[in-house]
């Protein structure tokens, strides 16, 4: 209780930065002054019994520089001193200070983005069982189409191979969907049913796709994959936890759905001994 | 080094709240003499290291000061004991008897008498 107080004291004279450097002043002068008479009281010359008394009361500037300390908390001082002596120092060289943060900002940028790829590539590599193993395919000239895609034929051929351990399709967009009785649109993807069992994801709450639920085009899928991700919903925070933790979304129209005729496949590649791409 | 400085900065603390407890009203001046006075010529202080035990006793709120007027017909900075400064001198008084009186039976031990 004691300490606080007295910190408390200290940490407002240095907030304030007033200083009671009369008060110890005028206290010494008097000091000196009381002890000067008594002295001339007991015989001594005024010049000696002042120094007398200066030697009695010790090192004037230091025990001012100790008093000073007991006023402030000398640490935080010290340091709001040097902070203010960089900034003015920082101010008398600018071309010094750019030069200093542009080169500090490049190593830190640098080293950032270093980190960011070590961290996904090696640190934390894609949720998937072998992600090294991941391929994602696509036709150059596919690609170079407006809005690319493959159809769905094609990805059933892809599909139904020896050499890749599975092959999912995905095709992005918008659709209504109504969770626990909230209407809301969400952008998400529309997969294939094969697509969990392809990625084989480590965990993940609710039910997960399994390929007969994959519609054929044309048909109403029983069951689709969404993923919100917020635009034009009004809570997307609730709704991706009723999506994570296992509502069932039904899509609320059909219309956003037959885009599933069309996909762009994701190939899960498992290349056999010896093959290699 | 530190050390030191802090047993002798609390010992002295104690002799000023002991002293002003004993002769009520002082300022700076006439605490050192009375301090130099009681404790005879054993003490080798400089009178001026007692203004920051001053200043701290005062934030810690065991003494309060205010201007009066001296001897010599001058402003002088006048210290008075507070009541938390009170209690604070039977706290320490009691631990330092306690101290002192164990340290006591320590010298004061014969080898016969532990037989």
């Amino acid at each position: 209780m004691r300490t606080l107080r007295r910190f408390l004291i200290r940490l407002v004279t240095v907030a304030t930065r007033r200083r009671d450097e009369k008060r110890l002043r005028e206290e010494l002068d008097q000091h000196l002054a009381l002890q000067t008479a008594e002295h001339i009281r007991a015989g001594l010359p005024p010049v000696e019994a002042r120094r007398q008394a200066v030697l009695k009361f010790g090192a004037v500037e230091a025990i001012k520089e100790h008093y000073r300390d007991e006023q402030g908390l000398p640490l935080l001082d010290n340091l709001l001193q040097d902070i203010r002596y960089t900034l003015r120092q920082l101010q008398k060289a600018p071309l010094f200070t750019l030069a200093a943060t542009l080169s500090l900002a490049m190593g830190i940028g640098a080293n950032a983005a270093v980190f960011t790829v070590i961290e996904r590539v090696l640190l934390r590599p894609l949720p998937v069982s072998d992600p090294q193993e991941l391929v994602f395919v696509a036709d150059q000239r596919i690609l170079e189409q407006r809005s690319p895609r493959f159809s769905y034929p094609f990805y059933a051929a892809l599909r139904d191979n020896d050499v890749l351990v599975g092959v999912a399709a995905r095709s992005g967009g918008a659709v209504n969907t109504e969770v626990n009785g909230r209407i809301a649109r969400v952008t998400g993807e529309l997969v294939s049913g094969n697509y969990f069992e392809s990625l084989a994801p480590a965990h993940r709450s609710g039910e997960r796709l399994r390929p007969r639920t994959t519609g054929y085009p044309g048909h109403t899928p029983s069951r689709s994959s969404a993923m919100a991700s917020g635009s034009g919903v009004s809570d997307p925070i609730r709704l991706c936890s009723d999506v994570m933790f296992g509502s069932t979304i039904t899509p609320s129209a059909s219309s956003a759905l037959r885009r599933r005729a069309s996909s762009e496949p994701t190939w899960r590649l498992r290349p056999t001994s010896g093959f290699r791409w | 080094m530190k050390t030191k400085k802090d047993v002798q900065q609390g010992t002295l603390a104690l002799m000023v709240l002991k002293t002003l407890d004993v002769l009520g009203s002082l300022h700076g001046y006439g605490l050192a003499r009375r301090i130099e006075q009681i404790s005879g010529d054993l003490l080798a202080v400089n009178q001026g290291t007692l203004y920051p035990v001053l200043l701290k006793l005062e934030q810690e709120g065991a003494i309060a000061s205010e201007w009066g007027a001296s001897e010599n017909n001058r402003r002088a900075r006048y210290y008075r004991l507070t009541r938390a400064g009170r209690k604070q001198l039977q706290d320490e008084t009691r631990d330092w008897e306690q101290t002192t009186a164990v340290i006591r039976r320590f010298f004061s031990v014969k080898a016969q008498d532990l037989r």
